[in-house]
């Protein structure tokens, strides 16, 4: 599904931070990319979402998009999550003045058009709305509230999985998704993502720790230091990272 | 040089007095055509200001000083003709207005009983409300012309103790005439104490046709009356618009107002609030919206001349093509004003590379005891929230679209009265729909 060869990045007038990443990831894998601050792991993220204070300086990133590969690089952010995309943020955006659900209304009909299917009226969408809110234990009063303003940290990441549920992205990046979250909110929110995992689709969890891998098992965990992937395993390496640190695996790099 | 701070008027003016105090000799009283010309002197004397007054300083009316304007003629207008008029609702008190002219076949009365409309030459004359209180000191030379030159000023009253449930609205509305023309509007509203009432003053175009409104608006708030206010400027992008609103709040009064300025070519606004007892508080919330051309000019002056008042505003401006704008908000603390305590501020959303805007907060602070705090930001649209938009599949455009309608969406947010809300929300949707 995705397929990233050789990538390097940098921040617009800065130094690369991403210098020669490779990764598959196929359709039903979990993976999880783990890091210490500063190795590259939300420019990875960033890039592959299309954010503007990137510069990609190198390297190609393929998605496939009905069965085609293509090149994400080219597309703008807009259009990459209407392909499918989705990048849950390790901090969500505030926007005064824009409700919830006119901002999600506006997302999900968005993407439904791109992708060829009706776009569904307000009391449909409501129905939809309903039942996702119910998956990650947030109530309807969060509808009517302008788009992360004034929300707690826990409420803001749930929100990003709110709208994780309502879009139904084919490639979930999720940024320190974990990060800010007080245990019952970090259960809840795990919770939410594992009933989203399905088959057909793909998570790519960015992460310091690895309390949220004791809810979700990833199938293949990735160690990113100084812009490089430098370790590769199964869900062995996240435990392994947790109890003997990051300095264990730069030392056997 | 005295010229230079303010610009003769032409003998026009006089032309247009003339004609005008011939045809109110024998309706008005002696004593009122007496303080019209006074007032006409007043403002002959004082002439039309250049930019060189500071509070001019980026507003250029000076084509006023000799622009040819005639008295407005009124042709018949019915009900059809106003019934797209904004915010008209059969259930409000409605208050209608063509070219300076109360029409009462327009007008909708249905609780004259607690709400008493008086025609301002009697309320002027009779005992009536005590209008030293507009302070002479602080009137313009368009306050003066006004007061030369207003036509069926009304005096609206609510009884003490009184509350209003339905909406008062009050609408200015503005025929299509042959000629430009001059209106001078001019209504004085008063609450007795403990009153409570919503009110909406709108001035309207039902043409293209250019005219000049110079409208006063005084507002006296007996002690814990409460209102809610709405100010919609909404003429068409011929016309020039210059107000003055000054709201008088005895003690434990609540003011809740709301300045929504999208009309007009040039439109100048000075709102100011004297807060004359303790006790008293204010909550301003102003808008303006303005495209190709436009100009537009929001002076407020919010007065903490009592203990314990406290005052917030809001306003929020939005600016595209060549539009020019100018936010003023002055907030002046007495001394004696203990516990005063204020807060202003202003955001601008530029949406082109050639609109202006002119933000100045002030702070006249002669006391020791208070808590004033303001600020001014100026802005474009914020790259992070486009992108997290664009990340959730939404274009660029639609996402200016929706980020824009949210910044002014704050503001009428604050309306508490859901239809205004949505009446001003289609009105602002206007705007957007022939900008983006």
């Amino acid at each position: 599904m995705l397929k990233i060869r050789n990538l390097r990045a940098k921040v617009v007038d800065g130094p690369d931070i991403l210098k020669g990443i490779d990764l598959d990831v196929n359709a039903g894998e979990i993976h999880a990319v783990m890091g210490p601050n500063g190795s590259g792991k939300s420019t990875l993220s960033r890039v592959l979402a299309g954010h503007p204070d990137y510069e990609v300086t190198g390297g190609t990133v393929e998605f496939e998009i009905n069965r085609e590969p293509k090149d994400l690089l080219a597309m703008e952010a807009h259009e990459r999550a209407c392909a499918g995309v989705f990048l849950a943020f390790q901090y969500p955006t505030e926007i005064p003045g824009v409700s919830n659900s006119v901002f999600l209304r506006a997302a999900f009909n968005a993407i439904c058009r791109a992708q060829g299917v009706p776009s569904v009226d307000a009391f449909d969408f409501r129905a939809l709305l309903t039942e996702k809110l119910a998956l990650i234990g947030m109530d309807d009063s969060y509808l009517e509230r302008p788009v992360n303003l004034d929300f707690s940290g826990g409420e803001k990441k749930r929100n990003e999985i709110l709208q994780m549920a309502v879009l139904a992205p084919r490639l979930a990046i999720l940024d320190e998704t974990d990060s800010g979250l007080d245990v019952d909110s970090l259960r809840i929110v795990a919770e939410g993502v594992k009933s989203l995992c399905t088959p057909h689709n793909a998570t790519l969890m960015i992460t310091h720790y690895q309390r949220m891998l004791e809810y979700i098992t990833p199938d293949i965990v990735h160690v990113l230091m100084d812009g490089r992937i430098v370790r590769t395993g199964d869900h062995t390496l996240a435990k392994a990272v947790e109890t003997r640190g990051y300095d264990w695996v730069r030392d056997e790099a | 040089m005295k010229t230079a701070r303010t610009k003769p008027v032409s003998d026009q003016y006089g032309d247009l007095f003339g004609a005008f105090i011939g045809e109110r000799e024998g309706k008005d009283s002696v004593a009122l055509l007496a303080q019209r010309r006074a007032a006409y002197d007043r403002f002959v004397v004082a002439g039309i200001p250049t930019r060189r007054v500071e509070a001019w300083k980026y507003t250029d009316v000076t084509a006023l000083a000799d622009r040819h304007l005639a008295h407005a003629v009124l042709a018949p207008i019915g009900p059809d003709d106003i019934a797209h008029a904004p915010l008209l609702h059969a259930e409000d008190e409605t208050l209608v207005y063509v070219d300076g002219i109360m029409q009462p076949h327009l007008s909708h009365r249905h609780d004259e009983a607690l709400l008493s409309a008086t025609a301002l030459s009697e309320a002027l004359t009779e005992s009536g409300p005590d209008l030293s209180a507009l302070r002479a000191d602080r009137e313009t030379p368009f306050m003066a012309l006004n007061h030369a030159l207003w036509r069926d000023g009304l005096h609206l009253h609510l009884a003490a103790n009184g509350k209003m449930e339905r909406r008062i609205h009050v609408l200015f509305l503005h025929s299509q005439q042959s000629s430009d023309v001059i209106v001078n509007p001019r209504l004085l509203i008063s609450l007795g104490h403990h009153a409570e009432a919503s009110i909406a003053v709108t001035h309207a175009s039902l043409g293209d046709a250019p005219c000049f409104n110079n409208a006063t608006l005084d507002i006296a708030l007996d002690e814990g009356a409460q209102l809610n206010f709405c100010h919609a400027q909404l003429l068409n992008p011929a016309a020039t618009h210059i107000g003055a609103t000054s709201i008088t709040q005895q003690a434990d009064t609540t003011l809740r107002c709301m300045d929504f300025n999208i009309g007009a070519a040039l439109a100048r606004h000075d709102l100011t609030v004297a807060m004359v007892g303790p006790g008293a508080t204010t909550s301003l919330n102003g808008l303006y919206a303005v495209k190709d051309r436009q100009q537009v000019d929001c002076h407020t002056l919010i007065e903490h001349a009592a203990p314990n008042c406290s005052s917030r505003q809001l306003y929020k401006g939005i600016l595209d093509d060549r539009a020019t704008g100018v936010f003023n908000g002055a907030i002046r603390v007495y001394p004696g004003a203990s516990a005063t305590d204020g807060q202003q501020m202003n955001r601008n959303l530029l949406l082109s590379n050639t609109c202006k805007i002119n933000a100045k907060p002030e702070l006249q602070i002669s006391n020791d005891d208070v808590k004033c705090t303001h600020g001014a930001t100026v802005g474009r649209l914020d790259d992070q929230e486009l992108f997290y938009l664009a990340s959730r599949g939404i274009d660029t455009a639609t996402a200016r679209d929706m980020l824009s309608r949210g910044f002014a969406e704050e503001v009428l947010f604050q309306l508490a009265d859901r239809q205004l809300h949505s009446d001003l929300h289609e009105i602002l949707n206007l705007y957007f729909e022939k900008t983006v």
